[in-house]
């Protein structure tokens, strides 16, 4: 663990140093250099600026994400284990994998307006056919001997769920709730920069107006990291969690 | 207690049949037999699994509780060895006592991965022992094992089926010996399943 937190901030710094060598040696204003970028997001977060779309960015993530995952997985394990819903929503689908992000996003605003639902239901349906078709991967590999061996021993449908289903499962979650997270705040952005009025992203538009690089990589950066966090304080527990069973020896080292 | 007729010769999926088999209380059967001639699959349909199989006709069929303990050991490999039981269906106060009785001390908080094959069957074992079935059936409990480990296990069943008088079972086995050891009567099956072949009630030496 600490030989790894080592590596980590080892490669930061590398790419660090090579940023800033770079933007010293171009003295160019389209290429701030790390410092001026940690500057101006010091300078953004005392004003209170930041946090204030860094959490409205956040808050549209969380329940995107929230019901991405739910719908995703409702969807991909009737198709997973129902040969006959497969074959009808599989049209749907691979039609909605795609339809790109932007075309959704801006049919949904025609339709909507620029509205907050629209805005969260364009990241929705973006992301559940992803999860759908991981989660469909996953139903369909299950052990067909364990589920025997749950019928013969009369499993309750939660045991079947939390002891037989879920694990099988849960590399399939984790491989959903990862891309999803690095795809979902991608997808908020675009979906801020063209129809909200705050967020992240509506701040990139802002700045890409005035040509301010430093104030597009500060809030980048700003929400790299929170991703980032997630993954170390929610993912990676989360996951050496569920993986004890398999002993020292098999864990994910991701 | 339980009859079962099989008379599915006419259907594409059909490998066994036409064959009766009744089990009777505290009743031993083995049903022996080269690989692949449906043994297993008659398994599965006697404890209900394989449900759709084309013409199966209980005769008769009581309400009963039916253990099983398939070929592989099958234990959920993320749930612990008394976590297994308890799934099951054995109650928590009785995982101790269930796994002794099969010989193991100490490997209740073990993940199946920390168990040999031997001792997952043995696990596998107390599982099916500890719900309390009428009918326990065991598909080739001794195969892939060593013989020293094979031998001592098929006394361990002996030994627990003799303290069981009233339970019946059933036994899939391609080895006579075992068939011979553990049961009192026998169903041989072959690929042309032509014969009907009823449990023989005496204990004969032919037993293939």
């Amino acid at each position: 663990m600490i030989s790894r937190l080592r590596d980590y901030l080892m490669v930061i710094l590398v790419l660090g140093l090579v940023w800033q060598l770079f933007a010293f040696w171009l003295q160019e204003p389209l290429l701030p250099s790390p410092s001026e970028v940690l500057n101006l997001l010091w300078a953004e977060v005392s004003r209170g600026n930041l946090l204030h779309h860094l959490l409205v960015t956040l808050r549209r993530v969380v329940i995107a994400f929230v019901f991405a995952m739910l719908f995703g997985i409702l969807l991909g394990w009737c198709m997973g284990r129902h040969r006959q819903s497969n074959r009808w929503l599989d049209p749907v689908l691979v039609l909605l994998l795609n339809l790109p992000a932007l075309v959704l996003i801006i049919l949904l605003y025609v339709w909507m307006g620029l509205v907050e639902s629209a805005a969260v239901l364009a990241v929705i349906l973006n992301k559940v056919p992803n999860v759908a078709v991981t989660i469909r991967e996953g139903a369909r590999s299950l052990d067909p001997q364990l589920e025997q061996m749950a019928q013969a021993y009369h499993f309750s449908l939660s045991q079947r769920v939390f002891d037989l289903w879920l694990p099988q499962l849960f590399p399939y979650l984790m491989g959903a709730m990862r891309s999803g997270l690095a795809l979902i705040w991608k997808i908020v952005l675009v979906v801020e920069l063209l129809g909200r009025s705050d967020g992240i992203g509506f701040q990139l538009h802002l700045a890409f107006q005035m040509f301010d690089v430093a104030m597009i990589l500060a809030y980048s950066f700003s929400f790299i990291l929170v991703v980032q966090l997630i993954e170390w304080t929610l993912l990676q527990p989360l996951e050496r969690r569920a993986r004890r069973w398999q002993g020292e020896g098999a864990r994910c080292h991701a | 207690m339980l009859e079962l007729r099989l008379e599915s010769k006419a259907y594409d999926r059909s490998l066994l049949g036409p064959l009766t088999i009744k089990i009777e209380p505290g009743q031993r059967l083995a049903l022996i037999g080269p690989s692949g001639c449906g043994k297993t699959t008659l398994l599965n349909i006697l404890s209900g699994l394989d449900s759709d199989y084309i013409g199966v006709r209980y005769v008769q069929r009581d309400d009963l509780l039916i253990a099983y303990m398939f070929q592989e050991p099958r234990l959920l490999p993320w749930r612990t060895v008394a976590q297994n039981l308890v799934l099951a269906g054995v109650s928590p106060d009785a995982v101790d006592s269930a796994l002794s009785e099969v010989g193991l001390h100490d490997v209740a908080g073990l993940y199946p991965r920390q168990l040999s094959l031997g001792m997952a069957r043995r696990v596998a074992l107390a599982r099916a022992l500890a719900i309390k079935p009428d009918l326990l059936l065991l598909d080739e409990p001794l195969v892939s094992l060593d013989p020293q480990m094979a031998s001592q296990l098929r006394q361990l069943l002996k030994k627990l089926l003799a303290e069981r008088p009233w339970l019946s079972m059933v036994l899939v086995s391609h080895d006579p010996v075992d068939a011979r050891e553990l049961a009192d009567s026998w169903l041989s099956l072959d690929f042309k399943n032509e014969r009907v072949l009823l449990p023989s009630e005496e204990k004969t030496a032919s037993a293939g």
